[in-house]
């Protein structure tokens, strides 16, 4: 028997199963249900009939539910918008539009891909290059004290070296000095049973060394560092390969022939760090050769290291120290002045005598505005592929719009679009830049390993980095098209005849010319570069620096040495010479001539040679003669030194450097330092106490000739093994920094116009897409394939023409800056700019081409069925 | 989603919440309790704002479906 009120009371029970529901609204539809049934038994029907069909009117309880519930959720704010269901809506939507759209979102893709690939080992390469010294406790307490000296007539001398007496006397009277330390660097043959091997990177230092910078010692201490003359401290790496296993401390180990004690082990010092120490002798071993040295003044050769007490203002304390080697230094033209330890390696002056690590700031300056220009030619990619596609786009708008979206939910929905796209993009850089790695540790010069990302902190640290950039790739390419597309109006957008995706097309031409301008800035950069570099290794240096092997051989033995070598097959020439003759760096003030002005102080370079060198170089005498064997007090002078002396006829007249020399000869000038520089006056003395030894050899023996110097080599120095070196290696690595940033460069230009005609590609594959039934009846109406590709190429070829001639000034302008850092340089000649100009329009043309030709070619008929 | 006599209840909960429209119980002893709706002044101007749109739309869409309209004859 059917029962109402029972019926009923099931029935309300449903609608206590759900949350959403109040006692009032209830009570509400209870009322509802009531008097409906009453309505339907008045007009006949039975209770239970009544019943059933008033439920069934009102329908499913649980829609109900969910559209009451969706009343008590708060109004959508920035986190509703959040919320999952939506991103998922989102993603759906973007994964949609990506699969519709599949070439244009490759296109995207592989553009930021590329350029974040860069971005990312470009960083590497810049946080490690800022990176440098700053791993020392005391870093910003610690400085270089270094020297300008000022010579009449002649530019400022800046100097990093510094006399033996300066770091003690600092430290004595000045408080404001919490330590010193006097630096040389050294290398030493380290004997062990099995082996004499030459090592590199080492230091003489004071004890304080150790509390000023940071150098942890593993084991030992260095407690009695000042007081063993002889003891030694070693990094890791020398303690494993002389020690192996056994703890080396206290042990002796034999440095060119003398025991040393090893009182401590140190940890490797890291890459980044301006000093490369590999293990440290005791300074005062030095100075107890001849304990007069301790109070010298006159000669800067080893580098100061002083640690400043906290809180001690730099310029002020500079202004103190100035004159602190004049006031010990009688008629010194010296002043000094500290440098932060942590601007050394970055710092932008040219140091006569520096350490050989060295960076430049220009070119950190310049690869992070590269990699910064070519991240933003691949945003714009996507922002002038988003906005043209924008009559596509444009309906799902219009229509989002009609029933209700808002512009901030399109907003949300474009920019999800663009960061998803990053993030891919993101995922596969990553994994390129781990596949390129090697590679561009080669290039750069760099140990970037995986460990190093690996590593908790330094790991975590990168991946926020990434995800930050990726992030931010995201809304920088998305924002513009979220924007613009979302500002679309439903009504216009949905008139189909509207749309033609012209909307931005004024901004999206800006952007491509603004891309081209980059790319075409970058290939003349990479063209410039590319010529100097070639210029500078053509150049005639004076000398011929080609089939050239050279060694260090102990002075008493290097005559010998080379009388022994001359006569071997395959030898053209043995000379000795105290300098490498791209490295001279010795100079005085101190010499006189006739007709000198005294008041004047002038700087000349001076260096040692036998009779041979000069002939082994195949250097050009200009006047007067070579030196002979029989020769003493004799020197040559280069012609810069002619000049500067303003001797008229200079041969048999009589130079005064302490002793009495008589000028026999000019030699042409030669560069005896890196091109950057101007030649400078030289005087070259007969000298017979000379290390090195130059070989010239026949190209066509090239094979035994390091055979047959090692075969006279043990012969003479049998105690020690044979190092030989090339001085055309030497030369590449004068150049080394320009000739990697020549390379560098040459594929962030490559990249660069990569990218720029990706997009391009992208723009014309669209424009031709659409205009594809424009082609079609222009075609049955007799245009030719010649009009058609002018149609369709015409607007892109403008744009990439206008580019040429904004950059065109540009890159004259930065290149002719860059030439200014070399006394020899090519001219800027307009062919440069012409090639450069030529090769970008002719990527471009062939880029534009491909579809373009493709359309006109098509046969007509199918263009027009493509309905 | 079906539209059923239930569905009603939920829109007019959100159009209170909106303050679009008011409403108010009213007992009475010879009948059931009643709950009464009444329009509020926001909700007049919402109306009209709501029917102009509409009527935008509907143009639009008419327009496109209209079969007279001029993107055919060419």
């Amino acid at each position: 028997m059917f029962n109402m009120e029972k019926s009923i009371n099931k029935w309300l029970r449903n609608f206590s199963k759900y949350r959403a529901f109040s006692h009032g609204s209830i009570r509400e539809m209870e009322l509802h249900l009531r008097d409906h049934i009453e309505d339907l038994t008045s007009k006949g029907l039975s209770e239970k009939d009544a019943f059933n069909r008033a439920v069934n009117e009102f329908g499913q309880i649980n829609t109900m539910a969910k559209e009451e519930f969706s009343n008590q959720i708060p109004k959508s704010t920035i986190i509703s918008l959040l919320n999952t269901a939506m991103i998922r809506n989102y993603f759906k939507i973007a994964t949609r539009s990506f699969w519709k759209n599949k070439f244009y979102a490759t296109v995207n893709i592989m553009g930021l891909t590329i350029g974040l690939t860069i971005v990312f080992l470009i960083s590497l390469f810049v946080t490690d290059e800022l990176s440098f010294d700053q791993f020392h406790a005391k870093k910003d307490q610690l400085y270089r004290v270094v020297e300008n000296q000022y010579y009449d007539g002649q530019p400022v001398f800046p100097v990093a070296v510094t006399p033996t007496a300066l770091a003690p006397s600092l430290k004595a009277e000045y408080p404001e000095i919490a330590n010193s330390t006097r630096l040389f660097f050294d290398n030493a043959i380290f004997d062990s049973d099995e082996s004499k091997i030459v090592e590199e990177e080492g230091i003489l230092a004071d004890q304080n060394i150790f509390e000023m910078l940071t150098l942890p010692l593993i084991e030992g201490s260095i407690e009695s560092f000042k007081e063993t003359l002889n003891a030694i401290v070693i990094n890791e790496e020398l303690a494993v390969k002389y020690f192996q296993e056994s703890s080396p401390i206290s042990k002796t180990i034999t440095l060119d022939k003398e025991e040393y004690v090893v009182i401590g082990v140190m940890q490797n010092v890291p890459n980044n760090s301006h000093l490369e120490i590999r293990y440290i002798r005791n300074f005062e071993k030095y100075l107890a050769q001849d304990p007069e040295r301790a109070n010298s003044w006159r000669s800067n050769w080893l580098y100061t290291y002083v640690e400043l007490a906290p809180g001690t203002d730099l310029n002020s304390f500079n202004e103190k120290v100035i004159g602190q080697i004049k006031a010990n230094n009688e008629g010194s033209i010296t002043d000094i002045y500290l440098q932060p330890m942590t601007d050394i390696y970055l710092g932008s002056v040219a140091f006569v005598v520096e350490v050989s690590k060295k960076g430049e700031m220009i070119y950190v300056r310049i690869f992070t505005i590269v990699a910064l220009f070519i991240l933003l030619i691949s945003c714009i990619n996507f922002m002038n592929l988003s906005t043209a596609q924008s009559a596509k786009r444009a309906k799902e708008v219009g229509l989002r719009k009609t029933v209700g979206g808002t512009r901030q939910q399109l907003v949300f929905q474009f920019l999800t679009e663009s960061i998803m796209l990053a993030l891919i993009a993101v995922v596969i850089s990553v994994v390129l830049v781990i596949l390129i790695l090697p590679y561009f540790n080669q290039l750069a010069n760099k140990q970037f390993e995986l460990s190093l990302l690996i590593n908790p902190v330094a790991g975590v640290r990168w991946g926020i980095g990434i995800l930050a950039i990726a992030l931010l790739t995201g809304l920088i390419a998305g924002s513009y098209p979220a924007i613009f597309l979302s500002s679309l109006s439903p009504i216009s957008s949905l008139k189909p005849d509207v749309v033609t995706g012209k909307q931005g097309s004024g901004l999206r031409k800006v952007l491509v010319v603004l891309q081209f301008v980059i790319s075409v800035v970058l290939i003349i950069g990479t063209v410039v570069m590319y010529k100097q570099l070639q210029f500078i290794q053509n150049t005639d240096l004076g000398y011929n620096k080609e089939n050239i092997i050279y060694l260090n051989v102990p002075q008493d033995q290097s005559e010998i040495f080379a009388n022994e070598l001359r006569g071997k097959t395959g030898i053209i020439g043995v000379g000795r010479g105290s300098n490498h003759p791209a490295y001279i760096f010795s100079s005085t003030s101190g010499i006189g001539w006739p007709d000198k002005n005294p008041e004047e102080t002038i700087l000349i370079h001076t260096t040692g040679m036998d009779e041979n060198y000069m002939s082994t170089m195949e250097m050009n005498m200009i006047d007067g003669r070579h030196f002979k064997h029989s020769d003493s007090a004799v020197v040559i002078i280069n012609e810069r030194a002619r000049e500067i002396m303003a001797l008229d006829n200079p041969i048999g007249q009589e130079i005064n450097a302490g002793e009495k020399y008589t000028i026999i000869g000019v030699v042409s000038d030669f560069n005896f330092k890196s091109v950057h520089v101007p030649i400078e006056p030289l005087m070259i003395f007969k000298s017979n106490e000379l290390r090195r030894v130059f070989i010239r050899y026949n190209e066509a023996n090239s094979d035994q000739i390091v055979a047959s110097i090692n075969e006279v080599w043990t012969e003479i120095v049998p105690d020690r093994e044979l190092d030989y070196y090339f001085l055309e290696d030497d030369f590449n690595e004068l150049y080394e920094a320009e000739q990697r940033t020549s390379q560098l460069s040459a594929y962030f230009a490559g990249l660069a116009i990569f990218i720029s005609c990706l997009g391009l590609f992208g723009l014309v594959s669209y424009a031709t897409e659409q205009r594809t039934k424009e082609v079609g009846i222009r075609k049955v109406l007799g245009a030719s394939i010649n009009d058609l590709f002018m149609l369709l190429t015409g607007d892109f070829t403008r744009l990439v023409i206008i580019s040429l001639f904004i950059s065109l000034p540009i890159g004259w302008y930065l290149m002719d800056k860059w030439l200014e850092g070399f006394a020899y340089h090519i001219n800027l000649s307009i062919w440069v700019f012409v090639f450069s100009g030529a090769v970008a329009l002719a990527i471009a043309l062939i880029t534009v081409s491909y579809q373009s030709v493709r359309a006109s070619l098509n046969n007509p008929v199918h263009a027009l069925r493509n309905e | 989603m079906k539209w059923s006599d239930g569905m009603l209840y939920p829109v007019l909960h959100r159009l209170e919440k909106e303050d679009l429209i008011r409403s108010e119980w009213i007992m009475s002893d010879s009948s059931r309790p009643r709950k009464y709706y009444e329009i509020t002044a926001k909700g007049k101007k919402e109306l009209i704002v709501e029917k102009e749109h509409w009527a935008q739309v509907s143009s639009v869409l008419s327009q496109i479906w209209d079969v007279d309209s001029p993107i055919k004859t060419t």
